[in-house]
């Protein structure tokens, strides 16, 4: 219950974040190994400072040896809980720091300012751990470093020079740096403790909203889809009710009652697309997310829709290709987002597309992650002052009007939505008389 | 003999016209208006075909309905035809190929049923 509670109030504090800090803190080490293995090389053949390198050596081969320890532990142990995760990053600050002391009194003790490497654990450990735990750690590396300025000040261990300044035997100095390294050691952890209270608290608050916002959405999902099964109801009744008159007394109902009964059920056949369209609309635009598995087979529902189509555009003698260069790319997906976005636009270009004009589908892959596919017809056009609005809801171009007068204006609206869940682009170009080209990408990953 | 059809659909509007249909093609037809009262008359009347609707009262009751047909062995030859409403979200997946395994319905029709679509489904149902 402690770790709950505790991960609920540091909303950073997750075992994927400490995975991420500790394979970055394995990376950062190697990079420290190879600059220390540099500078000793360097000292050992460049320089006059004597130092005791065996000891230095030794220091860093196991440092090397503990590194490549933590780095088959994170390779192969797959399955951490939460709390040995912690308890495996504590270890690697301790580990760390202890190591840094004997380095840090191996090369010259209070003289070299390699002491300001304290600061990067004390960060770390500010960031990613919780409570009191970043204070605990910062006591230690004050405890760790005025211990071995205190021990060489007195004699109790050697020092080592790598001016000869004997700086380590002046009180002032060993105070000053004592003083000024703890300040900065307890302000860092107090500014970075604080700074994260703030980061948590707010990045607390975003959660709570954003469940409150999904739990408002689902709930209009739900009223969404009861008004629409209330509203579909007495609208397929009086459809089916029509259409049965029509049936059984077609016969003994005049021609013009009969056609206007034809038309009765043709508006409420109407209304039911407008439902069935708003109900997709809603569906596609919903905040909550989707988590799809099927690879959808993207040119195969594109060939089969043009199958589908192919009647309609043969009973308007449009001539119907497409051009595609493969069948096998995949989006993760649903198949009939993908049916509904084809069959909107092809539809389309054919329904606005004189008698015997030309619809052309083409489909292709460019820069090896875009499926591009372009529906281009030589129908009526949409006027320039119509371009930019055909997206939105229940809009319909003038011109669109004057050729069908049926149509919701909602398919476009969907199609847009649809393209867009799947983090792709549709754009528009027409002429007026001459043709629309409409090309849709769908980014292509692996 | 005539053959003998069972409408189960809480939408009187829905079985009258569906009546007018059926009878106009020539068959009997009796209704209900629940699942519980339409699977009694489908066990006294023992109609040749039911058409049954998926959600009255409940979202799922024409499953049950359904299931109750198929396990009871006086019933479990009768022709089902399931009416859905368009894109019922039921968590149910209509797709007859699949589902036929555990719940063998004879059709699934998306409503509104267009009358010689209903004809021509019932025929085939009744075999011939």
């Amino acid at each position: 219950m402690d770790i709950m509670l505790l991960l609920g109030r540091f909303p950073f504090l997750n075992i994927d974040i400490l995975q991420s800090r500790l394979v970055w803190s394995v990376r950062l080490r190697w990079l420290a190994i190879t600059v220390f293995l540099l500078a000793t090389i360097t000292a050992q053949n460049f320089s006059d400072i004597s130092l005791d390198f065996n000891k230095i050596w030794l220091t860093l081969i196991a440092l090397f040896t503990l590194n490549v320890t933590y780095f088959f532990i994170l390779k192969f142990v797959k399955q951490f809980t939460f709390a040995a995760e912690l308890a495996f990053l504590v270890i690697h600050i301790l580990l760390d720091l202890f190591i840094l002391t004997i380095l840090i009194h191996l090369i010259g003790g209070v003289e070299n300012p390699i002491y300001l490497f304290y600061i990067f654990h004390v960060v770390l450990s500010s960031i990613v751990l919780p409570k009191w735990l970043p204070y605990i750690i910062s006591t230690l590396v004050v405890i760790l470093f005025g211990g071995l300025v205190t021990l060489e000040y007195l004699q109790i261990i050697p020092h080592i020079c790598i001016v000869n300044s004997n700086v380590h035997k002046v009180f002032l100095f060993n105070g000053l740096v004592l003083s000024i390294f703890t300040i900065t050691v307890y302000l860092t952890t107090y500014i970075c403790v604080t700074f994260m209270r703030i980061f948590r608290n707010s990045k607390i608050e975003i959660d709570n909203m954003n469940e409150k916002l999904l739990a408002a959405e689902k709930q209009k999902d739900q009223f969404f889809q009861y008004t629409s099964h209330e509203l579909k109801s007495p609208i397929i009744a009086v459809k089916t009710l029509i259409d049965s008159v029509v049936k059984n007394y077609s016969e003994a109902i005049e021609s013009k009652p009969l056609t206007i009964l034809k038309r009765a059920s043709a508006r409420s056949a109407q209304m039911l697309d407008i439902i069935k369209e708003l109900i997709d609309l809603s569906h596609n635009k919903s905040l909550i997310p989707r988590v799809y598995s099927d690879k959808v087979k993207v040119i195969e529902v594109l060939i089969n829709v043009i199958q589908n189509l192919l009647p309609i555009a043969e009973s308007k003698n449009i001539q119907l290709d497409l051009n595609t260069d493969n069948t096998d790319y995949t989006i993760v997906g649903k198949e009939s987002d993908f049916e509904k976005v084809f069959t909107n636009i092809i539809e389309n270009a054919i329904r606005y597309s004189k008698d015997g004009g030309k619809v052309t589908v083409l489909s292709r892959v460019a820069n090896d992650n875009n499926l591009q596919i372009v529906v281009e017809d030589n129908g009526i056009g949409i006027p320039k002052e119509d371009l930019e609005k055909i997206f939105d809801e229940f809009y319909r171009s003038k011109n669109a009007k004057q050729i069908v007068n049926f149509g919701t204006g909602l398919g476009l609206s969907l199609v847009k939505q649809i393209i867009d869940n799947y983090s792709g682009n549709i754009s528009v170009e027409s002429e007026v008389n001459k043709g629309t080209k409409i090309k849709i990408i769908f980014p292509l990953l692996n | 003999m005539s053959k003998k059809i069972i409408i189960i659909d809480d939408d009187i509007d829905l079985v009258e016209a569906m009546r007018m249909i059926l009878e106009g093609a020539g068959y009997d037809v009796i209704d209900a208006q629940d699942g519980t009262i339409g699977f009694d008359r489908i066990l006294t009347e023992k109609p040749d075909l039911v058409i049954l609707d998926v959600m009255m009262g409940t979202q799922d009751e024409g499953f049950h309905v359904a299931y109750q047909i198929r396990s009871n062995e006086k019933t479990s030859d009768i022709p089902i035809i399931m009416l859905t409403a368009v894109q019922q979200e039921t968590g149910f997946v209509f797709d007859k190929d699949t589902d036929e395994d555990f719940l063998p319905v004879s059709e699934f029709v998306e409503k509104p049923v267009n009358p010689e679509k209903l004809i021509e489904l019932v025929k085939i149902n009744l075999g011939h």
